[in-house]
């Protein structure tokens, strides 16, 4: 293996990440690949002088000495795992979304490059554009650390981190080749049955990776661990984090043991993501013929409620685009990954009823948020470069963000039933709950859909590059906060009425008064939010991005 | 009639300057070739007369439209085939051409006679429930082109829109060009192929550094450079400064 190669290959990629997705900063360093490096050292020492200027003041306090340093023993412990969990779920939402038409088509399959080197470059690239996160946790724990005398431990902790973080990145190319080979797989087939089977097979694998590096489960294994650590031996990923902990207890021969296991096991990942690399060198573009019925136009159910044929048409294509795009399963992917991750880490450590459906009402809240949101805030910059077809068509700004509200808001609430039967079947709520869900489900996927494209249609991503995100980052920290406030608005009522006004015990307020109250905010943020992105879409649409 | 007026048009990118004060006026039912080196603001040029772009300058109209006022009226007039065309993968040919049909409000009727008559023509049938990232660039091409053609547009709009076809496609989009022509349907496109610009332009412009090095006839080019009997390439080259490349050549053969 040529390393000098790989290493080339690594910088290229970052730059022409780091390039694509700052292209309009203006200052020239934060184009430059140094720029990541720099906010890695910037977040080091952030949380450093933080996390040092708190510590005294915390442990000042009564009791708040014995926990900050069992939070540092945690934190010092949990580190590696939480590293791990974190490129792995980073890179399921945003590495896979490299389309197979044009990675198939990438000169790099053409170079005289080994699979080898592809693979350790990518993984070099992975690693460092999120050196930030490890970065803090780092700084952070080195502040905490020192405080306490640690030291010692906070180095392991760094080497560990270390391989953590290449650890992931090389389950990502794992990842990513066997989504290359699933996409493969349906090469010439037909009908629309195998477009379901690959969607449903997207989903689960990247739900299979997703629980199987889950922190969270992690944690409460990890937790569980203090006072039993055997079965935490059998999970590789929890390696790392156990090999520092059998450091911190003295037991020198099994923190050696777990040390060189947690290397194995890296060394094992990136053996296995080379072989695959090998194997599936190529993805091929899907080549699947929908059906062999020869071609009849037909006015759909859109066009009988009123739909213009230009907005039938649009909601229909976005729809086949989510459908049937190998890098759009991750966001189908997301309210199964939220629901089931959660639910499992809370059933596994337990708890009574009321924080059971508190907690329910949490997860269900945030899976159809989330996925509202997310859906339609990509739904501009998803045209990627074939976005000038609607510049080049007769279509008005306030039909492409009918078309595109409507899409956004009809699969929510596909979604939302969805979730909402599960919840109904899975743990029997009473009437009340049902109907507060109901709701509160309906008003959080309307307003999240407007907030989604307003964001989205003004930090759209058209860049069809490896990690397009088709909302830049700006947007997507922008669109976070946004639904985040749009989500505290809507849910308010329901939830000062669930917990405030204790609907598992006794009402004080009217449902009904809550569901309509609830409903009227999500119209209010809706149409707020509708405005602004027509205005948003008249802009863009005054000339082709370049 | 005037189905194209390019009035005094410029366009700027940062410190580039795409387009320089080009004019242009084609009459309804004419063909007109756009000439010009690699970056010499051809695509620009059109892209702006569908409204993708917005001069920094002057004025354009599509049979009396104003493109910047009305740009909704003035597409719906022109048919569009872009350079290297990138289509929605994910949408089989039929699909995709469906969509097309639908944005420009084509009835159920003539969208099915007109995309079924098309992928005939185009050998495409077959191949038509396929989801176009399996097509190769030629069946993309080929997609584009009817999409281009099947609302009936009043004004072609083409950018090198025979790249990648074999050729008896590229007989057909000539031959239908040249047919559309007669019944008043007009034509602007670029193209790099001299010979086809020769064959089936009724004027042709040469554009160079975003300006218009030359305009007319072919036998009106031919006189403006003082070459008369000589080929369109000969007058190109002469034009735009770069006949001699026989120097380039031998020092790359070394």
């Amino acid at each position: 293996m040529n390393l000098k190669l790989a290493f080339r290959l690594a910088m290229v990629l970052v730059v022409s990440q780091v390039r694509a997705t700052r292209s309009r900063v203006r200052l020239k360093s934060f184009r430059r690949p140094i720029a990541i490096f720099a906010v890695s050292l910037t977040a080091f020492v952030l949380a450093f002088i933080f996390f040092w200027k708190i510590a005294p003041a915390v442990s000042s306090v009564e009791g708040g000495g014995v926990a900050l340093e069992d939070l540092t023993r945690q934190g010092l412990i949990g580190l590696p795992s939480f590293v791990i969990f974190f490129i792995i779920l980073s890179g399921l939402l945003w590495e896979l979304s490299y389309s197979a038409q044009f990675s198939s088509t990438d000169v790099i399959n053409a170079l005289p490059l080994s699979a080898s080197e592809y693979v350790l470059g990518s993984s070099l690239s992975v690693a460092y554009s999120y050196s930030a996160i490890p970065a803090t946790g780092l700084g952070a724990t080195l502040a905490l650390g020192v405080y306490f005398h640690s030291i010692d431990l906070w180095m392991m902790t760094a080497v560990f981190t270390f391989i953590g973080t290449f650890l992931g990145a090389f389950v990502i190319e794992i990842v990513r080749a066997v989504m290359s080979r699933t996409s493969s797989a349906f090469y010439r087939r037909g009908g629309r049955l195998a477009i379901a089977i690959r969607l449903v097979g997207a989903v689960l694998i990247l739900l299979v990776f997703q629980l199987a590096f889950n922190y969270r489960v992690m944690y409460v294994l990890l937790q569980s661990v203090m006072t039993g650590i055997t079965v935490a031996w059998f999970i590789p990923v929890a390696w790392p984090s156990l090999a520092i902990m059998e450091s911190y207890q003295a037991d020198y021969v099994s923190a050696f043991t777990l040390a060189i296991s947690s290397l194995a096991f890296m060394g094992s990942m990136f053996w296995v993501s080379v072989k695959l690399r090998e194997r599936y060198w190529v993805p091929i573009p899907a080549s699947i013929r929908i059906t062999t019925a020869p071609y009849s136009p037909r006015i759909g159910f859109l066009g009988r409620l009123g739909f213009s044929s230009a907005e039938s048409a649009i909601v229909k294509k976005d729809l086949r685009s989510l459908t049937r795009r190998r890098e759009m399963a991750r966001l189908l992917a997301i309210p199964v990954i939220i629901l089931v991750s959660m639910l499992a880490s809370f059933t596994s450590s337990g708890g009574s009823e009321l924080e059971f459906l508190a907690f329910s009402l949490l997860s269900f809240s945030l899976a159809v948020a989330m996925f509202s949101l997310v859906i339609s805030m990509i739904s501009i910059g998803q045209e990627a470069s074939a976005i000038w077809n609607m510049y080049s068509s007769p279509i008005a700004p306030k039909e492409i963000v009918k078309a595109k509200l409507t899409l956004g808001f009809l699969i929510s609430f596909g979604v939302l039933l969805g979730i909402f039967l599960a919840v109904g079947l899975l743990f029997r709520p009473s009437y009340q709950v049902l109907m507060l869900f109901f709701f509160l489900g309906i008003s959080l996927a309307l307003a999240e859909t407007s907030v989604g494209l307003m964001v989205g249609s003004r930090f759209p991503d058209f860049g069809e590059i490896p990690r397009s995100r088709f909302v830049t980052f700006t947007g997507g920290f922008v669109g976070t906060v946004a639904g985040l406030v749009a989500g505290g608005i809507v849910g308010a009522p329901a939830f000062i009425y669930a917990f405030v006004g204790s609907i598992f015990q006794s009402s004080e307020y009217s449902l009904a008064a809550v569901a309509v109250l609830t409903i009227l905010l999500g119209v209010a943020v809706s149409v707020i939010a509708y405005k602004f992105s027509l205005l948003r879409i008249s802009k863009l649409l005054k000339e082709l991005p370049t | 009639m005037r189905a194209l007026s390019i009035n005094s048009v410029s366009k700027s990118f940062g410190l580039v300057k795409a387009v320089q004060n080009v004019s242009i006026e084609i009459e309804a039912g004419k063909i007109q070739g756009v000439l010009g080196p690699n970056g010499s603001g051809k695509s620009t040029t059109l892209r702006m007369v569908l409204g993708m772009l917005k001069p920094d300058s002057g004025r354009i109209a599509v049979y009396g439209i104003d493109v910047q006022q009305s740009p909704i009226e003035a597409k719906r007039m022109i048919g569009y085939v872009p350079e290297s065309p990138r289509l929605y993968e994910f949408l089989t040919g039929v699909e995709y051409l469906d969509f097309i049909g639908d944005v420009h409000g084509l009835d159920a009727e003539a969208k099915k006679s007109r995309i079924t008559e098309f992928l005939e023509a185009f050998e495409l049938e077959g191949r038509e429930n396929e989801m176009i990232s399996g097509y190769s660039q030629g069946m993309k091409q080929k997609i584009a082109i009817i999409a281009g053609f099947l609302h009936r547009p009043k004004l072609l709009v083409f950018d090198e829109p025979l790249n990648g076809l074999d050729p008896k496609a590229a007989r057909i989009v000539k031959d239908l060009i040249h047919k559309l022509a007669r019944d008043g349907v007009t034509t602007i496109f670029s193209t790099h192929v001299l010979e086809i610009a020769e064959a089936i332009c009724d004027g042709i412009t040469i554009m160079y550094e975003g300006r218009i090095l030359a305009e007319g006839t072919m036998q009106e080019l031919r006189s403006q450079a003082g070459m008369p009997g000589s080929t369109l390439e000969d007058v190109f080259m002469k034009v735009t400064g770069t006949n001699d490349v026989r120097g380039i050549v031998e020092a790359l053969a070394r």
